[in-house]
């Protein structure tokens, strides 16, 4: 059985909505969650993510979106992660960063490339923090072997070009690259575009588990209720 | 060709890109020894955009600042400022990859108009994405794009400006890199477009060193240009970098005063940051989030910078400083009244530094990059009043 990820972005809809998503994901058994920090430029989200990030920057600062993260990993007993961009982390002192977010499993940094990584890990190894590495359709035999070395308790996996929200779709040469990075002993997750049960099926498929963004932000939008719905039909699909 | 700039520069973007970043470098290397390709650049450099440029040494507002003054005409090339040496350039580049679409990023709507043109010329598909506000206040241009057959996507998400329009144009890239050449428009983004745009743009250096050598057999005390993303002053400082008696400025845009948020002035004010590709130095505020900035300006109104001025501020070698809107607005009246010229409001910047500091140019001889031309500042000319001034 795949693992399952949900990501949530920072105290959207509001900071309550938000720990309440992250009991939810607790009691209905998700496997870990990566927790969105927002940035003013997130050149790699889609529309709905973007706004999100806006209006949350609208609201709170890094000290609330820390002070919630820690409230988050006290509920959920899982793996957490941070998904953000290079700036939040460069622009504050990657060390002061990695010492705000600690505890957390790995930091996920959407434009920091397997090139660019030497900038930021030391700082987090310090915390013991993993560096997420990225592989997507357009990875070369060169840069499947760079996501190897070093790789922490994952590779992410971005399953389309373009920005997060979209549609799901795996051609045969991307789960030929999956499958490269898998036989060698990684494990590999895949995100962007995925929405339904058939999507986590497919992903899980093809991987070792399946991270949703945009429709688990989507479904909070519209009440914690809704949100649990959402995540128990997911759930069901596996067990 | 250099990936960093000192500690400033790299490829900070979705891993995505990295494969066509990879791919860009080759081809650009490729290009650059194929002689075929290089003459046919030439010709059009000179035939259809209209280098080189003239050397000018405006008398009247020389005498009026007590110094000897020469403009670089960079105004006087076809569509009005010297974006088009670049796209050029990379329009011939993207041909010669093979890709079929360009897209662009515009804030002042010169790089969006020199795209369009090109990109007609050469029979490239083109969308150009510009912030809404730089959609209204530089209307002109989007209607000369839109001629030219180009579609034009108005960004109202974020600012509304030219960091908006980048983001955008990075989002519609990460989506169709297979196909389509994003052409960036100034020295910004992650290696190798700073190094690419910087050597498009090097030829104003080139024929404006010649130029004064021949004019004056002597090399100038001073060159200066206006700084948005930086492409215009990395073009003509590359021709005099190396001359170490020759004092370089950049001048960057202080809007309304020195509070965050009311100006662009980031080598002056901001810190080192990652923005769009690359570490070099941004407004942001202390948890990283990037500043909102404004300029009267609509090329210069944007919080980043190239990384290559960031390393030449770091060592000295070029003094940045800044001028405020209202001084820019001045000196456009200033410019056109004496010389006859309408400046860019971009290029305004540096006339009315030098207005305001005549002392420190006094006897010394001063080449400015006049960058581009006024005629689509119009709009916001009649609403700061000078028009009837
Ligand atoms: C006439 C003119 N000058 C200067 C600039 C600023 O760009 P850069 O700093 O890249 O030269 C622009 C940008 O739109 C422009 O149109």
């Amino acid at each position: 059985m795949g693992k399952l990820g949900i990501y949530l972005l920072v105290n959207y809809p509001s900071a309550e909505s938000f720990i309440r998503a992250v009991k939810v994901c607790e009691e209905r058994g998700v496997d870990f969650l990566e927790v969105g920090f927002p940035f003013s430029d997130p050149v790699a989200d889609g529309d709905l993510l973007e706004r999100a990030s806006y209006e949350t920057l609208k609201r709170f600062n890094f000290d609330d979106f820390t002070e919630s993260l820690q409230e988050a990993r006290r509920i959920f007993k899982g793996r957490v992660y941070v998904m953000t961009y290079a700036n939040v982390v460069f622009g504050m002192g990657i060390n002061a960063f990695a010492k705000r977010v600690e505890g957390i499993t790995g930091i996920i940094l959407a434009d920091v490339p397997l090139r660019e990584i030497w900038l930021f890990e030391k700082g987090f190894k310090k915390q013991g923090i993993n560096l997420v590495r990225f592989l997507t359709p357009e990875s070369r035999a060169q840069d499947i072997e760079k996501a190897l070395k070093g790789a922490g308790d994952f590779i992410y996996f971005v399953s389309k070009r373009g920005t997060t929200g979209g549609d799901f779709t795996l051609d045969e040469e991307t789960i030929g690259k999956i499958g490269l990075a898998r036989g060698r002993g990684a494990d590999v997750y895949i995100g962007f575009g995925i929405k339904e049960k058939k999507d986590v099926d497919l992903a899980c498929s093809v991987a070792d588990g399946a991270i949703i963004g945009t429709k688990a932000v989507e479904g909070l939008e519209k009440g914690v209720e809704a949100f649990e719905g959402y995540i128990k039909g997911l759930r069901a699909v596996n067990e | 060709m250099r990936r960093w700039f000192g500690q400033y520069g790299g490829q900070f973007v979705p891993e995505t890109l990295i494969p066509a970043l990879d791919e860009l470098e080759t081809a650009y290397k490729e290009f650059k020894k194929d002689k075929r390709h290089q003459k046919e650049l030439q010709t059009l450099l000179k035939d259809f955009a209209g280098r080189p440029t003239p050397l000018y040494c405006a008398e009247r507002l020389g005498s009026h600042l007590s110094a000897k003054i020469y403009l670089k005409r960079e105004d006087l090339l076809h569509t009005g400022a010297h974006k088009i040496n670049n796209t050029l350039g990379q329009i011939m580049l993207a041909k010669f990859m093979g890709k079929k679409r360009i897209i662009a990023e515009t804030g002042a709507g010169q790089h969006g108009v020199a795209t369009a043109t090109v990109s007609a010329l050469l029979d490239m598909e083109c969308v150009v994405y510009m912030g809404k506000t730089d959609v209204e206040r530089q209307a002109v241009n989007v209607d000369r794009m839109r001629l030219l057959g180009t579609t034009v996507v108005p960004v109202e998400k974020g600012s509304g400006t030219l960091k908006s329009a980048i983001n955008e144009a990075l989002r519609d890239w990460v989506k169709n890199v297979k196909t389509t050449h994003y052409l960036i428009g100034s020295v910004v983004g992650p290696y190798p477009f700073p190094s690419i745009v910087g050597e498009f743009q090097s030829v104003i250096g080139r024929e404006a060193r010649a130029q004064i050598l021949k004019k004056e057999g002597y090399l100038p005390d001073q060159v200066i240009a206006c700084v948005g993303g930086g492409s215009n002053a990395i073009g003509i400082f590359r021709g005099f970098v190396n001359d170490k008696d020759v004092s370089l400025m950049g001048i960057e845009a202080g809007g309304t005063g020195f509070d965050l948020g009311c100006h662009s002035a980031t080598l002056t004010k901001g810190r080192p940051g990652i923005l769009h590709g690359a570490i070099s130095y941004l407004l942001q505020d202390k948890f990283g989030q990037v500043s909102d900035v404004h300029s009267v300006s609509a090329g210069l109104d944007y919080p980043g910078v190239g990384p290559e001025h960031s390393s030449l501020k770091d060592s000295g070698r070029v003094k940045y400083k800044v001028c405020f809107d209202k001084e820019a607005l001045n000196a456009f009246s200033v410019l056109s009244r004496l010389e006859g010229i309408l400046p860019a409001l971009e290029s305004a910047h540096v006339l009315g530094y030098l207005l305001e500091h005549k002392e420190t140019f006094e006897g010394k001889t001063v080449i400015v990059n006049l960058s581009g031309r006024g005629d689509k500042d119009m709009e916001i000319l009649k609403q700061g009043g000078i028009h009837n001034g």
